[in-house]
């Protein structure tokens, strides 16, 4: 593997950490939430599910979001030049 | 025969105490809280990063005078250095920011240097001695290097102050407002676009958080696996010499081992952290 594909793979490479970044922090937000009103548990769930809904949503962002992306790069370098598209790495 | 006879410095916590554990320890060095404050002295971490800082300065000062005093500056030193430079600018910088991005050099250099030796700091066991305050008795302990970026704080202020970079980056090369609306993905209908803003914003405070963790979890990580090795020791030490003699060789390979993983390690986090700074400032500057 080259060091550009290796980069390549590497800017995905936060994606784990700020997944479970998201869904244990806005948990325990939640859970301080609940401490402080005295809902336990109910904030801490809705906060569960919304660290999980906003973590995959972060994942579809910077996966299909960069992939859209180099498409539209490369189409636009193809109108540009005339010639065909580089392929988009995968 | 025991430990203490073997050793004759002591067994149990005493020894432990003047062990690895106080690589990771946060007793603040003997100096007085400034203002009161307990949280706000002088901690060992503090005092590496200072040293790394000083570290800086006598190494990049000299290259950077010798860089702009000759059209080919020459020296090992200089040479390793000017390699790495230009490794991150060809191989980091200008493949995401294109040539435009090497007036951000600087900074990127520096993040990565300042990571760099900070985390190779905390694998080099200087012996100080120092007071610590223990059960209301100040006793003299010897304390080894820490690693500066083996603390949350201190990842935490790395990555903050990358996060406040970029953005500032972004803003100021595409204005506030383009900025702005730039968060929101385009063709996004108008009834979600404030869930989407939210979730957005999530996205980009979640970027720093997974650059501080993971610093700061690979370099306490590395020591606590050191400190696991070397108390093998301690732990069979007390079945007798043979056990203590097998074993210390065990502890002295695997703890060779695991400090030629940690250098890697030092190197690789340092790289990674910048690398990352790098395709974000990349996705500030060029949303699309």
């Amino acid at each position: 593997m080259s060091l550009r594909e290796t980069n390549e793979a590497l800017k995905y490479s936060h994606l784990g950490i700020s997944y479970a970044v998201v869904l244990g922090g806005s948990f325990f937000l939640g859970l301080k939430a609940d401490e402080k009103f005295g809902t336990s548990p109910y904030i801490a769930l809705l906060g569960g599910m919304f660290g999980a809904g906003s973590g995959f949503w972060y994942l579809y962002r910077e996966v299909y979001g960069k992939r859209e992306e180099a498409e539209r790069g490369s189409q636009k370098k193809q109108d540009d030049n005339g010639s065909p598209p580089a392929e988009t790495p995968r | 025969m025991d430990l203490a006879t073997l050793t004759g410095i002591g067994t149990g916590l005493d020894l432990l105490n003047q062990l690895p554990l106080a690589w990771i320890s946060e007793h603040l060095m003997g100096i007085e809280p400034i203002a009161g404050l307990s949280w706000l002295g002088i901690s060992k971490h503090v005092v590496a990063m200072m040293i790394a800082a000083v570290l800086l300065l006598l190494i990049f000062v000299p290259f950077g005078k010798a860089v702009s005093a000759g059209p080919v500056p020459r020296g090992p030193l200089t040479n390793a250095l000017e390699s790495v430079l230009l490794f991150l600018r060809d191989e980091v910088a200008r493949p995401f920011l294109g040539q435009e991005g090497d007036k951000f050099l600087p900074v990127i250099w520096t993040f990565f240097f300042c990571i760099l030796f900070c985390n190779l700091l905390g694998l080099i066991p200087i012996p100080v001695k120092v007071p610590v305050e223990h059960h209301g008795q100040t006793q003299w302990m010897w304390f080894g290097a820490v690693t500066a970026t083996g603390k949350m704080q201190v990842t935490g202020t790395l990555a903050f102050m990358a996060f406040a970079w970029y953005h500032a980056a972004g803003i100021k090369a595409q204005g506030l407002i383009p900025y702005i609306r730039h968060i929101v993905p385009g063709g996004v209908p108008l009834l979600l676009v404030p869930l989407i803003a939210v979730l957005e914003v999530v996205g980009h405070i979640v970027k720093p958080c997974a650059l501080m963790i993971r610093l700061w979890a690979n370099m306490t990580g590395g020591h606590a696996v050191l400190y696991a090795v070397l108390n093998f020791v301690f732990a069979f030490g007390v079945l007798g010499a043979a056990a203590l003699a097998g074993m210390s060789v065990v502890t002295i390979v695997g703890g060779f081992a695991v400090v030629c993983l940690e250098i890697f390690v030092a190197f690789l986090q340092a790289y990674v952290f910048t690398f990352l700074v790098v395709v974000f400032l990349g996705g500030a500057l060029h949303p699309h």
